[in-house]
């Protein structure tokens, strides 16, 4: 596949905001310099618009369209619309002025006048200009920050999610059981903080379980029958890594996992492929 | 005035907006606002974000920062502003609401074409019907998988690895079957930008 073909193959993602950061910036740095990926890219662009004709229908509140009348009003007529609006009217300009021009004689004045309204017409489209760059920057800018406000709540989420993990790990009350099939793949580790009745799940090498079905951990008490710890899947690398509250006041001696249909069952329906026995750790 | 209001073409009303008539905006709204909605909608299950979210699109066209006619028509660039905005609403609320909330753009409703509305124009009601009529059609060519995936990124704004993960699926066949399924729209449709 050629260079070309690779970023034109990216531009529906790209419209669609399905890239990465990183593949994201790239693209754009590409796109820059490439008007047939520009072109492409508006291509995708029209097509999201013709799909916007594809949903089920709601009509907009009344009070909608008088609210953004008034906003606009609010806001003036004005940000980047400004160049096109101010231009003509310094365009009008010169007839006038070279009116004036011609009563104050042929010397100095006149001569002046056409530059004057040539240096008018150069800094009102300068103004222009720069307020329109300067929208355009100020709503980049805001949407910059929202995006990093973004990845620092999320990076906040996960650090959360990590200490929560590591509490669970790091407990004094921590059992834990190493779950292994009887030939080597797949295997599992489940760590169960009886403080804090949670239990995590680290499973490697196994592969999610098919459509309609799913994985489901027991704990069996001796003599006893076997409880469910809830049921999981599998990443497509064979790994998983859950957290489960079980039932307080619970006490096993043997952890198994076994394959259920999507849901989980009451009671083992197979026989388990991982079994191990809990110690304390 | 010269010509009435209805009978412009919507980049005649841009230019008069932009010239700072309130009625080119008034008259823009009517011919978009419902579908803009509706496509809000389907992105937010909140009707004070989707409302949010139009008011964004169409104050960004009053503004005029950013829309440039040369690049594609008024509606195009409502519908991209209009489905952005109301991906960032139902973002924001993820990241300050409980994790239970998450779920709720990942089971997007996906596309569900009606052909006729309430709110169409008289005027224009068989030329919608038409054009949805062929909407419906070339999303029928695609298959289940595709649009399983189309409908993640378009209405659930998920990105190739988050919908890979949300499917368990592997991210190659995830950016294959978006591409081709959004190729295959594309070819049922003759856009005026894939003409130039």
């Amino acid at each position: 596949m050629s260079t070309e073909q690779r970023w034109t193959d990216l531009a529906a993602a790209y419209v669609l905001g399905a890239l990465d950061p990183e593949e994201r910036s790239a693209f754009e740095a590409r796109l820059e310099q490439d008007a047939e990926l520009q072109a492409e890219v508006d291509a995708h662009r029209e097509l999201v618009g013709v799909l916007s004709d594809a949903v089920p229908r709601h009509a907009p509140p009344a009070a909608l369209k008088a609210r953004i009348l008034e906003r606009a009003r609010a806001e003036g007529h004005g940000g980047g619309a400004r160049p096109i609006e101010s231009a003509p009217s310094v365009r009008d300009a010169p007839p006038p002025a070279s009116g004036d021009a011609g009563a104050a004689g042929p010397g100095g004045a006149a001569r002046w006048t056409p530059w004057l309204a040539a240096a008018a017409l150069v800094a009102a489209l300068g103004t222009g200009y720069l307020a329109q760059r300067v929208d355009q920057q100020r709503d980049a800018l805001a949407e910059r920050l929202e995006s990093v406000q973004a990845q620092l709540d999320d990076a906040r989420a996960s650090v959360a999610e990590r200490d929560s993990l590591l509490a669970t790990f790091l407990g004094p009350d921590v059992r834990t059981v190493a779950l292994s099939a009887t030939d080597q793949p797949p295997s599992a580790r489940i760590f169960w903080n009886t403080a804090t009745s949670t239990i995590i799940v680290a499973a490697f090498d196994l592969p999610p379980a098919p459509e309609g079905r799913t994985y489901q951990l027991w704990g069996i008490a001796e003599g006893g029958s076997p409880v469910s710890l809830g049921t999981f899947q599998t990443a497509a690398d064979g790994t998983a890594l859950v957290q489960r509250t079980v039932p307080a006041g619970t006490d096993f001696q043997i952890g198994a996992v076994t394959e259920e249909p999507t849901g989980g069952s009451p009671q083992p329906t197979s026989a388990p492929f991982l079994v191990g026995t809990w110690t304390d750790a | 005035m010269s010509e009435p209001l209805p009978d412009s073409s919507d980049g005649d009303l841009y230019a008069r907006m932009r010239a700072g008539d309130e009625r080119a905006l008034s008259e823009l709204y009517d011919r978009h606002a419902e579908r803009m909605y509706s496509l809000a909608r389907s992105v937010c299950s909140d009707p004070a974000d989707a409302e949010e979210a139009v008011a964004d699109a169409f104050l960004r066209l009053w503004r005029a920062g950013d829309f440039d006619p040369d690049r594609g028509t008024v509606g195009t660039f409502l519908a991209v502003v209009t489905r952005s905005r109301a991906l960032d609403r139902v973002r924001a609320r993820k990241r300050r609401g409980r994790a239970e909330e998450k779920g709720a753009a990942q089971d997007p409703q996906g596309f569900a074409v009606e052909i006729s509305a309430a709110g169409d124009p008289p005027e224009r009601r068989v030329e919608l019907a038409e054009k949805r009529g062929r909407i419906r059609e070339a999303l029928a060519t695609l298959s289940d998988k595709q649009q399983a995936v189309i409908d993640l990124a378009y209405f659930g704004g998920m990105t190739h690895r988050e919908i890979a993960e949300h499917l368990t699926e592997p991210l190659g066949t995830v950016k294959t079957r978006l591409r081709d399924g959004m190729q295959k729209l594309r070819d049922a449709f003759p856009l005026t930008r894939s003409a130039s």
